[in-house]
């Protein structure tokens, strides 16, 4: 059986127990019962349909296309079939008059949304013309842009090897006996996404708008780097040097252990979440103020209050961005409008009537989705009416 | 068992078929692709697609199931179209292949949401609200206590309502003798 099969049959039921359940009979509760219990995702699903909140999305969504021009090009195009059963005929004087109704469509009817956003060409999240994804800024601030074709740049102590989308490095063997240990920093630009593997092996993934600051080698009790951004860390296990971030105001400490870091100047906190191993939370400055994360847990420390908060977080939610993705429960607006102008390397405003308010999304984004789709989305899911000037988003 | 109909019946046929999938298909398309133009040009090929063979199909669900098929298939190839398009522009190598979207449960919403929402537009106002209600998780006596009515009053308005569905869409399932007499 196709699974669209079973997906017809099964919608059935779940409209036969939503309305009159009663009538149900005993193999259609069993067959609901094993759907519902095959996931909780069919749970919720089962949930959320024929919630006020869904079915006025339904009437939305259909509202924007009228049924009835659909059948007239339809009939148009089936009109010569009927005296003569040819296939092609049809099929080619089908779409024939598919493209003059809609084109008859398209031009008499008012500019829509869909029309204004055409006007600009789509904007994406990867840089286009070969803009690099991430620079290498040495201490004398000479930059490096990296990406494209595979090459080493050797330096005085360290060899690094650039990739298409990371950069690994290696410190020489002649640097051990060096006392002087060059920083670099890594500097990723909104829009782009880049990797890097440090000298002790710890892998490291920044994403749109950050910066990472590090030694080309690590030397004495501790590896330390600094963090503007967000980035995702898979550290090297090493008992003896404990591996430090320094993201402003938050400062994490681990052995070896995979976790996530934000701290956008731009956002008012810094979070750390672990998805392995343990870490140990700090405020900056004053380390008194600390707390263990276990996995699955999240420290955020708000800019100024010099107190840390812990939560459980989903984590498939806020590793999300390292697959291109955005999965937003319950965000804000304003949130989620700075994450897109990092990724797409755009500015927002908010025109005269547009306030940013406290409305929260749930809902998803892709990076390989251009800027529009996932603004039309986010108008459709209950949000403002968006609009693209150039690199500006204006929030009606 | 396959259907002989008429031609003209089978425009009938047709045109009802159309008339009450429309909603289910545009909202299943528009909620992937939030692409208005192509879901519209998605929904009338696969029509014409179905017409070719629409002396195939015994059941409604069958014919139901052929289009969700054919515009997830049909949306899936513009979609892939749409990155290869994209990779040469950036000449990028070969991105990860986008895992098939979980269309089981696509398809289901489409279909639960477009019925309930056709089975509540067109009611009395009375049952309306107790259909409704009751969709918002309430639960019989809620719902009776809400309206100020009787459990019982709630109950045969909520089997009126599922009635009424039914009856809007019996003469799509066995469609042949009815229209038959009806149209010939």
């Amino acid at each position: 059986m196709e699974m669209s099969d079973y997906s017809v049959k099964i919608a059935e039921v779940i409209i036969k127990s939503k309305l009159d359940a009663e009538s149900l009979t005993t193999a259609e509760t069993a067959e609901l019962g094993r759907w519902l219990e095959a996931s909780s995702s069919n749970r919720e699903l089962y949930d959320r349909l024929g919630d006020p909140a869904t079915m006025a999305q339904f009437e939305h969504v259909v509202s924007l296309s009228d049924h009835r021009a659909s059948w007239d090009a339809i009939e148009h195009g089936l009109r010569p079939q009927r005296q003569r059963r040819r296939l092609y005929r049809t099929v080619a004087a089908a779409v024939v008059a598919a493209v003059v109704v809609g084109a008859t469509y398209l031009y008499m009817s008012p500019p829509t949304q869909t029309e204004r956003f055409a006007a600009n060409a789509p904007i994406y999240a990867i840089p286009q013309d070969g803009a690099a994804q991430a620079y290498l800024v040495s201490g004398d601030g000479e930059r490096i842009a990296l990406g494209g074709e595979p090459r080493t740049i050797e330096s005085r102590y360290a060899s690094m090897s650039v990739g298409a989308e990371n950069i690994s490095v290696e410190a020489l063997a002649t640097a051990a006996q060096e006392e002087h240990i060059e920083f670099k920093t890594l500097v990723v630009p909104r829009g782009g996404m880049f990797g890097i593997t440090l000298e002790d092996g710890t892998q490291v993934k920044l994403n749109s708008g950050t910066e990472l600051r590090f030694p080309e080698r690590f030397a004495g009790g501790a590896r330390e780097v600094w963090l503007s951004g967000e980035a995702w860390f898979e550290v090297a296990h090493n008992d003896r040097a404990p591996f430090i971030v320094h993201s402003g105001e938050m400062t994490t400490r681990v052995l070896g252990t995979k976790f996530n870091v934000s701290a956008y100047p731009d956002d008012q906190f810094v979070s750390t979440t672990l998805a392995e191993g343990s870490v140990e939370v700090a405020v900056s400055g004053a380390t008194a103020v600390n707390t263990v994360l276990r996995p699955g847990m999240q420290a955020t420390l708000l800019c100024g209050t010099q107190t840390l908060s812990t939560r459980a977080v989903d984590l498939a939610m806020v590793l999300a961005w390292q697959n291109g993705e955005l999965l937003f429960g319950n965000m804000e607006l304003e949130r989620i409008l700075r994450v897109l102008s990092r990724w797409y390397d755009v500015d927002y405003e908010y025109s005269g009537g547009a306030a940013s308010g406290s409305h929260t999304f749930a809902g998803r984004a892709a990076r390989s989705e251009d800027l529009e789709t996932v603004l039309r989305r986010l108008t459709m899911l209950g949000g403002p009416r968006f609009e693209i000037v150039g690199r500006r988003i204006i929030v009606h | 068992m396959k259907q002989h109909r008429t031609p003209r019946q089978n425009n009938e046929y047709f045109r009802h078929l159309h008339e009450t999938t429309y909603d289910s298909l545009f909202y299943y398309l528009y909620m992937k692709s939030g692409d208005r133009q192509l879901s519209e040009d998605i929904i009338q090929e696969s029509f014409i697609l179905l017409w070719e063979r629409i002396d195939g199909f015994d059941s409604l669900a069958g014919v139901k199931s052929f289009l969700y098929q054919t515009v997830r298939n049909k949306l899936m190839n513009r979609l892939r179209d749409e990155r290869i398009r994209r990779r040469i522009l950036e000449s990028r190598a070969a991105e990860p292949p986008t895992p098939p979207p979980n269309d089981d449960s696509d398809v289901i919403e489409a279909e639960v949401v477009s019925q309930l929402y056709a089975a509540i537009s067109g009611l009395p106002t009375q049952t309306e609200r107790v259909v409704s209600l009751t969709l918002s998780g309430m639960t019989v006596e809620q719902v009776a206590d809400e309206l100020g009515v009787s459990v019982n009053t709630v109950k045969t308005l909520k089997k009126a309502a599922y009635r009424a569905l039914r009856t809007k869409l019996s003469h799509l399932k066995s469609a042949a003798p009815l229209l038959y007499l009806l149209f010939w």
